[in-house]
């Protein structure tokens, strides 16, 4: 009779082959643009030269900023200001229209005048969004199918502790000469070991983040059915209710701002700057103002504090902090959001994406590899594996490279078909991640040398675009204070240099494999 | 063994081949269904119970619900993992829905 031990290990050890498979794809490409989105304000400077502005500590009149906003915002119902730091150095700055449309302008810091940038979504507006819902908006849909790939995520690390009995032992074994199948198991369990408590982390405190989405009747129940006030208590969020159609002048909102931090900072003991002001309900009398601590330089927790003032009155409506289940909650979502000022640890992240995205590769090159030499190499099923991992793996990363290109490449103001600058670069990223599915299906193995010799030139294609359009190559970004361009630039010669290694250790075979000589017989 | 997964023979056979031939499709698809569908409504109602039960002993209700969020999200993976692994799928499956009502029902009911 089989043990208790073996049957259930051969559940886990199917669930873990065949969860690793279907949603492989799925969960790398969210790994990948999940370690990219730890840089994507660095980014955003690539991307948006008008934005390469070296930061300096300043203080902002909101109410001057308040003063001169455009005449579709004046009776705005939700404005937002994102205040400036090191790694933003311009006011964010954006409103609701009338016909319920978001407008995003950035704001020099020292002018407040709105920038004329280049029209990209680049980190912020387009990896991070991927990351979090592959741009699928539809019904949340994006974000649901996420939600499964860092369930099914949590799931193969579960099993994959079970499968692997020797844990300790497999740690400390690495045999990159042996043959690629052994290595490359060899590489998945280093890589997940590596790593192993950073894996747990992040799927489980992105569906932490998104609990609001997954869980909607759960949470609401407790509050009546009400989300809304759900998100009051947990949150601090505030609804001012509609428009009264009364028409109110606004008070100071510095004021209001010094108020909030003098609050609480005197909770805290230390000083609190707040990094968002809103202001709801503009030019009414039922307007609010709204300050958060959302992405704190100093601490992990996110939107510890949150103070909401009468915008008439200017009188204290809410004076929010994370009550400690709360706090808890929310230093888990800081640790993956990784917004604090700790560079040493953001590069660890950074690392750490990376060597889950070997972790993941690595595992369906193993179902790959296990399956070549068999009949199952020509199966369809094989085929279509093979095919999404190679797209999937190095189809993404040259589609990135790609979105780099196409951003240093098209001029200001392009359109096509009523499509703007920012959605063609959008449309290059999709299209060449297409293009190597297709390449990678015709191709089958050989598909792997050409895609990293395609993501060598990119990437070598993207700094020299960004040193001949900016003039802001590596030595020159450094010398003005840009380590935001210098660092991208740095990571991207690195790229290119890893591929074209790899390009090189891929090349298939140049000589035919000998032909065993016919026995005769004697 | 009753009540877990158990080995049809001890032969060399692939693992995944050994539970796709044993379960079929319709069983297969049946633990993922539980797992995944009846995984989410236990957290759904892990969440609704204790966001309203909780308050009833001192706990603010906010705070009640980000407790019952982060232990229904730590209780999920393994909800899914034990669906695919049970020996009983079709009991375990229709258990862990009645659970789920249950809990639904409680939340309901305060």
């Amino acid at each position: 009779m089989a043990q208790f031990g073996d049957g259930f290990r051969q559940a886990m050890h199917w669930t873990h082959t065949w969860l690793g498979v279907v949603l492989g794809i799925v969960m790398f490409a969210v790994f990948w643009m999940g370690t990219l989105t730890i840089f994507a304000p660095e980014i955003d400077r690539w991307m948006i030269p008008e934005t390469r502005i070296v930061h300096a500590k300043r203080e902002i009149s909101y109410d001057l900023l308040l003063s001169r906003l455009p005449p579709d915002a004046a009776s705005s119902d939700y404005i937002n200001f994102v205040v400036p730091d090191e790694r933003r150095p311009t006011i964010g700055f954006s409103y609701r229209g009338a016909d319920g449309t978001f407008s995003d302008h950035e704001l020099d810091p020292v002018t407040g005048r709105p920038l004329a940038v280049t029209d990209s979504r680049a980190g912020t507006g387009f990896i991070y969004p991927f990351h979090l819902s592959l741009t699928i908006e539809w019904q949340n849909l994006g974000e649901w199918i996420v939600g499964l790939a860092a369930l099914a995520m949590l799931i193969l690390l579960i099993s994959g502790l079970v499968i692997h009995r020797k844990v300790v032992t497999e740690f400390f074994v690495f045999r990159p000469r042996r043959k690629a199948r052994r290595a490359t198991l060899d590489l998945h369990n280093l890589s997940s070991l590596l790593g192993l408590p950073f894996y747990f982390l992040m799927p489980f405190s992105g569906l932490l983040i998104f609990a609001f989405v997954y869980l909607p009747w759960g949470i609401a129940e407790p509050f009546g059915g009400d989300l809304a006030k759900a998100a009051a208590a947990i949150s601090g969020d505030y609804d001012p209710g509609a428009r009264t159609g009364r028409a109110a002048t606004l008070a100071s909102v510095d004021a209001m701002k010094r108020e909030a931090e003098a609050m609480w900072s005197a909770a805290e003991g230390v000083p609190v700057e707040t990094n968002l002001v809103r202001i709801l309900n503009h030019g009414d009398d039922s307007a609010v103002v709204y300050f958060r601590n959302t992405f704190p330089r100093d601490r992990v927790v996110l939107s510890e504090y949150v103070a909401v003032f009468n915008g008439n009155t200017g009188q204290v409506l809410q004076d929010f902090a994370k009550p400690p289940i709360g706090h808890a909650s929310s230093w888990v979502q800081g640790a993956h959001f990784m917004q604090f000022g700790h560079w040493p640890l953001r590069w660890l992240y950074f690392i750490g994406g990376l060597g889950g995205c070997v972790m993941i590769a690595t595992g369906m090159l193993f179902w790959l590899s296990s399956r070549e030499g068999k009949l199952a190499r020509f199966s369809p099923g094989h085929r279509t594996v093979e095919a999404l991992t190679i797209g999937g793996v190095t189809g993404i990363i040259i589609a990135t490279c790609a979105f780099l290109v196409a951003n240093r490449l098209l001029p200001p103001g392009a359109t096509l078909w009523a499509d703007t600058r920012a959605e063609l670069e959008v449309h290059a990223f999709w299209l060449v991640w297409f293009a190597t599915f297709l390449h990678a299906a015709s191709l089958r193995a050989q598909a792997w040398a050409q895609q990293c010799w395609a993501i060598a030139i990119l990437a070598a294609t993207a700094v020299t675009l960004n040193a001949v359009t900016t003039g802001e190559h590596v030595t020159a970004a450094l010398s003005d204070g840009y380590l935001a361009v210098a660092g991208v630039d740095t990571v991207l010669v690195i790229t290119a240099g890893a591929a074209a290694w790899s390009a090189l250790k891929l090349r298939p075979a140049s000589k035919p494999l000998p032909v065993p000589a016919a026995h005769t017989v004697e | 063994m009753r009540g877990v997964w158990e080995a049809p023979s001890p032969t060399r056979m692939p693992a995944a081949r050994q539970i796709i031939g044993r379960d079929g499709p319709m069983l297969g698809a049946w633990r993922l269904f539980a797992g995944l569908v009846g995984g989410h409504a236990l957290a759904s109602g892990m969440v609704a119970a204790m966001g309203s039960m909780l308050p009833l002993v001192g706990m603010p209700r906010g705070e009640a619900v980000s407790l019952a969020i982060l232990l229904a999200l730590i209780a999920y993976a393994p909800t899914c993992l034990a669906m695919l692994a049970s020996g009983r799928p079709w009991r375990d499956g229709l258990a862990l829905f009645a659970t789920a009502g249950a809990l639904i029902a409680l939340a309901s009911m305060f």
